[in-house]
C-alpha cells in the first residue's frame, strides 16, 4: 500500500470507527431500570443499532479504494485547495481567542470581554488603526450587550462581579421595568 | 383547503408578520451577499432573536424570509464579485459574473432578480396546491410509516450525494443520528453518553451544531484563506447602472423560467436534493435545449445560462418546504434548520401541523409569495447601494461573526460547557471539510434522530415483533425505496471505484 492510502477522509473514518465501538460499549453500560429491561424497546436498542450500523460503514470507508472524484459537483465549493499556504497560525489563534473569550465571558463581564475579543480578533486580521477599530468596536459592544440583555431577555453581568457602575445598576432598573413595558 | 388558506392569508398579513417578511428578506440578502457566509450560517445566527419573537408563525416567516432573501443575495455576489457565497449560486456566476464583466451588471442583476421572482412564485404556486394533499394523505401515516419514511429521507441524502460520496454521506447521517442520543431523551428516564458531564445532560444544542458546523467553519476559512471570496481583477468598473431588460431578452428567458422553476420544484422537493443540484441541472438542461449558436454563448454571458440556475434554485427552496411543512422530514440541511427553530419554539412538526397549527402552515407558505415580492420591488433597485457594503472590512466582519455564534449557542443553553462543545465540534467540522465530508447530513440526522427512535420505539411496542416492516403495505414501500436509494448510486460507485483502481493499478 502506498502512502496515499491513507489519506485524511481513510484517518477521520478510523476515528469514527472507534467511537461507534466506545459508544456500542457505552451502550451496553446504560443503566435500566428493572420494568425497562423486560421491554422489547429498551433505552439501548436504538444506540446499539445505529451503533453498529456506524462501525461497519466506518470499517468500509476506511478499507474501500479511492473514490472516483466526479466532476459535476465541487469539491466542497474548493474550499480546501492550495491549503499549504493557508495561515494556519492566525486560525489557531483564533480557536484561543475563543476559547478564553468562552471562560471569561461571565467571570470578566460581558462588555470588557467582548471589546477585547473584537479588538484582538481585528487587530489580528489586520486592523491596525486602533484609534478607530477601539471606539466603534466598543459603541457595537454597547449595543451588543443591549441586545442580548434587554431584546433577547439573556442574563448576562456587564461588568465582572464587585465592579460597581452606574451602568449596571441602570441594567437592574431597566430589568424590572422591561416585563411591564414589554406587556402593554 | 380555502379555511386554511384564509387563515393563512389572515395570519401572513399581519402587520407584524409583513414587517418580518420585510425584515427577514433585507437581513437574509444583505448577510447573503457577504461573501463566504450561507443560508444555513444566516439563519443560525438569527435564531436567537426569532425565538425570541415568541410567536412561532412570524418567527418561521422570518426565517424563511432570511432563507430566501440569503439565496437572492448569493446570486448578487455571484454577479457582481464572482464569488458565490452558496454552492447553490455557483452556477449562476458562470454566466452572471461574464455578463458583469461586460458591462452590463445591472442587466444581469435584473435577470437574476425577475428569474428567482419568477422561480419562488411558482414555487409557491405549486407548494399552495401541493401542500394541502399531501398532508392529507400522511395524516393516515402511523408510527411504522413515520419510522419508513425518515429512513428513506435519511438514505435519500446519500443518493443525491454525489459519486465517491455516498457512504461519507451516510457516515455523516449517522453521526448525527448518534448526537442526537446524547442527554435525556424523552422516552427514557436516564440521560444517555453524558461522559458523566452535567451539562451535557440537556443534550447538544442544536444551535450550537449549527453554529460549529456552519458559521464557524465558514467565518474560519475566510481566516485561513484570505483569497477566499475576494473580488477578482479589477472589479472598480462595474458600476451598476442600467437595471433594464429588453424585450428580446425577455422572450428569451420566458421558457426557461417556465421549465426550470417547475423541474426546480420537483427536485427541491426531493428530500437530499436541493437547490444546488437545482441550479446545476438547470444549466446544464438549458445548455443542451439551446440552439447551437446560443450555446456557444453559455459560459461568457448567455441570458439564459444565467436565468435556467437562478430560476431553478429558488424554485428549489422553495419545494423543500413540502417535505418539511406536510411531513416534518427535511429534505435539505437549510429546512432541517427551519425544523430545528420550529421545533425549539415549542411546535411539533409532521402532518398534524396542517390541523393544529393551521396559521403556521398556510402562514410560511403565503408569505413567501409577499417575500419575493419584497426581494424584487425592494431589493433589487436598493442592490446598487447594499453592494457597496460588501467592502465590509474582514477585520471586523470576521470577530462580530464569531461573536454571534458564540452567542448563539450560550443563549440556547445558558452555559458554558456549550461554547467549549462548539468550539471542538468547529474544529471537527473544519477538518471533515478537509476530508471533503458533507455537513448537511450531519444537521438532517442530529433533527430526525429524536424522531426517528421515538417512531421505531412506538412502532416495537405496539406490534411487538418486526413484522410490521413488511405487513404495511406503505412501510414496506418506503423501506424498498430507502434500501435502493443506498443501493443503486452505491453500485455505480463501486464501479467507479473499481474502474480507477485498476486504472491506477496499470499506471503506476
Amino acid at each position: 500500500m502506498s502512502s496515499r492510502w491513507f489519506t485524511l477522509d481513510r484517518l477521520i473514518a478510523l476515528v469514527i470507527l472507534i467511537i461507534a465501538l466506545a459508544y456500542i460499549n457505552a451502550s451496553f453500560n446504560i443503566r435500566m431500570l428493572p420494568f425497562e429491561l423486560r421491554q422489547p424497546f429498551k433505552p439501548n436498542t436504538y444506540p446499539l443499532a445505529i451503533g453498529t450500523l456506524t462501525a461497519i460503514i466506518a470499517f468500509f470507508v476506511t478499507v474501500m479504494p479511492p473514490a472516483a472524484a466526479d466532476p459535476t459537483i465541487a469539491k466542497s465549493g474548493g474550499d480546501t485547495e492550495g491549503w499549504r499556504e493557508f495561515d494556519w497560525l492566525r486560525f489557531a489563534i483564533f480557536f484561543v481567542l475563543m476559547i478564553v473569550y468562552a471562560t471569561f465571558l461571565r467571570a470578566g463581564g460581558f462588555i470588557p470581554s467582548t471589546i477585547i475579543f473584537l479588538f484582538l480578533g481585528s487587530l489580528v486580521l489586520g486592523e491596525r488603526r486602533v484609534w478607530i477599530s477601539l471606539p466603534i468596536i466598543a459603541v457595537l459592544t454597547v449595543g451588543l450587550w443591549y441586545l442580548v440583555t434587554q431584546v433577547l431577555g439573556i442574563y448576562m453581568p456587564a461588568w465582572p462581579s464587585g465592579f460597581a457602575v452606574p451602568f449596571g445598576q441602570s441594567a437592574q432598573v431597566f430589568n424590572a421595568a422591561a416585563p411591564l413595558v414589554m406587556g402593554a | 383547503m380555502l379555511e386554511g388558506l384564509m387563515t393563512g392569508l389572515a395570519a401572513a398579513l399581519s402587520l407584524k408578520a409583513i414587517a418580518m417578511v420585510v425584515i427577514g428578506c433585507l437581513i437574509g440578502t444583505f448577510i447573503g451577499m457577504l461573501p463566504g457566509l450561507g443560508p444555513m450560517s444566516i439563519i443560525a445566527i438569527m435564531i436567537p432573536f426569532a425565538v425570541s419573537l415568541g410567536d412561532p408563525t412570524t418567527s418561521l416567516i422570518m426565517l424563511a424570509g432570511v432563507y430566501y432573501g440569503a439565496v437572492f443575495g448569493g446570486s448578487t455576489s455571484s454577479i457582481l464579485i464572482n464569488a458565490p457565497g452558496v454552492p447553490s449560486t455557483v452556477a449562476t456566476s458562470f454566466d452572471g459574473y461574464p455578463l458583469a464583466r461586460a458591462g452590463k451588471a445591472g442587466k444581469a442583476l435584473t435577470i437574476a432578480a425577475v428569474s428567482s421572482f419568477a422561480g419562488g412564485t411558482i414555487g409557491a404556486i405549486l407548494l399552495t396546491m401541493f401542500a394541502g394533499p399531501l398532508a392529507e394523505f400522511a395524516k393516515t401515516f402511523w408510527s411504522a410509516e413515520y419510522f419508513a419514511l425518515m429512513v428513506a429521507g435519511l438514505t435519500a441524502i446519500a443518493a443525491f450525494a454525489g459519486r465517491g460520496q455516498v457512504l461519507k454521506a451516510i457516515l455523516m447521517v449517522l453521526v448525527g443520528l448518534m448526537l442526537a442520543t446524547v442527554g435525556q431523551g424523552a422516552l427514557f428516564n436516564q440521560a444517555r453518553f453524558t461522559m458523566g458531564v452535567a451539562d451535557l445532560e440537556s443534550g447538544v444544542g442544536f444551535v450550537t451544531l449549527i453554529m460549529a458546523l456552519f458559521a464557524l467553519p465558514e467565518a474560519l476559512f475566510l481566516v485561513l484563506n484570505p483569497k477566499k471570496g475576494q473580488q477578482e481583477g479589477d472589479g472598480q468598473d462595474k458600476e451598476i447602472k442600467d437595471l433594464r431588460i429588453t424585450k428580446e431578452e425577455a422572450r428569451k428567458i420566458a421558457p426557461v423560467i417556465g421549465r426550470q422553476s417547475i423541474v426546480g420544484f420537483l427536485i427541491g422537493v426531493m428530500p437530499g436534493a436541493g437547490a444546488t443540484i437545482a441550479s446545476f441541472i438547470g444549466y446544464a438542461t438549458e445548455r443542451n435545449l439551446a440552439s447551437p449558436e446560443e450555446r456557444e454563448q453559455f459560459g461568457k454571458g448567455s441570458v439564459k445560462g444565467l436565468s435556467a440556475p437562478e430560476t431553478a434554485n429558488n424554485a428549489a427552496s422553495t419545494g423543500s418546504f413540502v417535505p418539511m411543512l406536510t411531513l416534518g422530514i427535511p429534505g435539505s440541511g437549510t429546512t432541517a434548520i427551519l425544523l430545528g427553530a420550529l421545533i425549539a419554539l415549542g411546535v411539533t412538526p409532521g402532518p398534524a401541523l396542517i390541523d393544529k397549527n393551521p396559521e403556521i402552515f398556510w402562514g410560511v407558505i403565503i408569505s413567501m409569495y409577499l417575500g419575493n415580492v419584497v426581494l424584487l420591488v425592494l431589493n433589487l433597485p436598493l442592490i446598487p447601494y447594499i453592494a457597496k457594503l460588501l467592502t465590509v472590512p474582514r477585520a471586523y466582519l470576521i470577530p462580530f461573526v464569531l461573536f454571534f455564534s458564540l452567542m448563539g449557542a450560550y443563549i440556547g443553553q445558558n452555559n458554558v460547557t456549550e461554547l467549549y462543545l462548539m468550539i471542538g465540534l468547529a474544529a471537527v467540522a473544519t477538518l471533515l471539510r478537509f476530508a471533503d465530508y458533507p455537513l448537511p447530513p450531519i444537521i438532517i440526522g442530529f433533527i430526525l434522530g429524536v424522531m426517528l427512535e421515538d417512531n421505531l420505539g412506538r412502532s416495537l411496542r405496539k406490534f411487538r415483533d418486526l413484522d410490521w416492516m413488511y405487513e404495511r403495505p406503505v412501510t414496506l414501500g418506503l423501506l424498498i425505496v430507502a434500501v435502493l436509494f443506498v443501493l443503486v448510486p452505491l453500485a455505480s460507485d463501486w464501479r467507479a471505484r473499481m474502474g480507477r483502481a485498476k486504472e491506477t493499478a496499470q499506471g503506476d
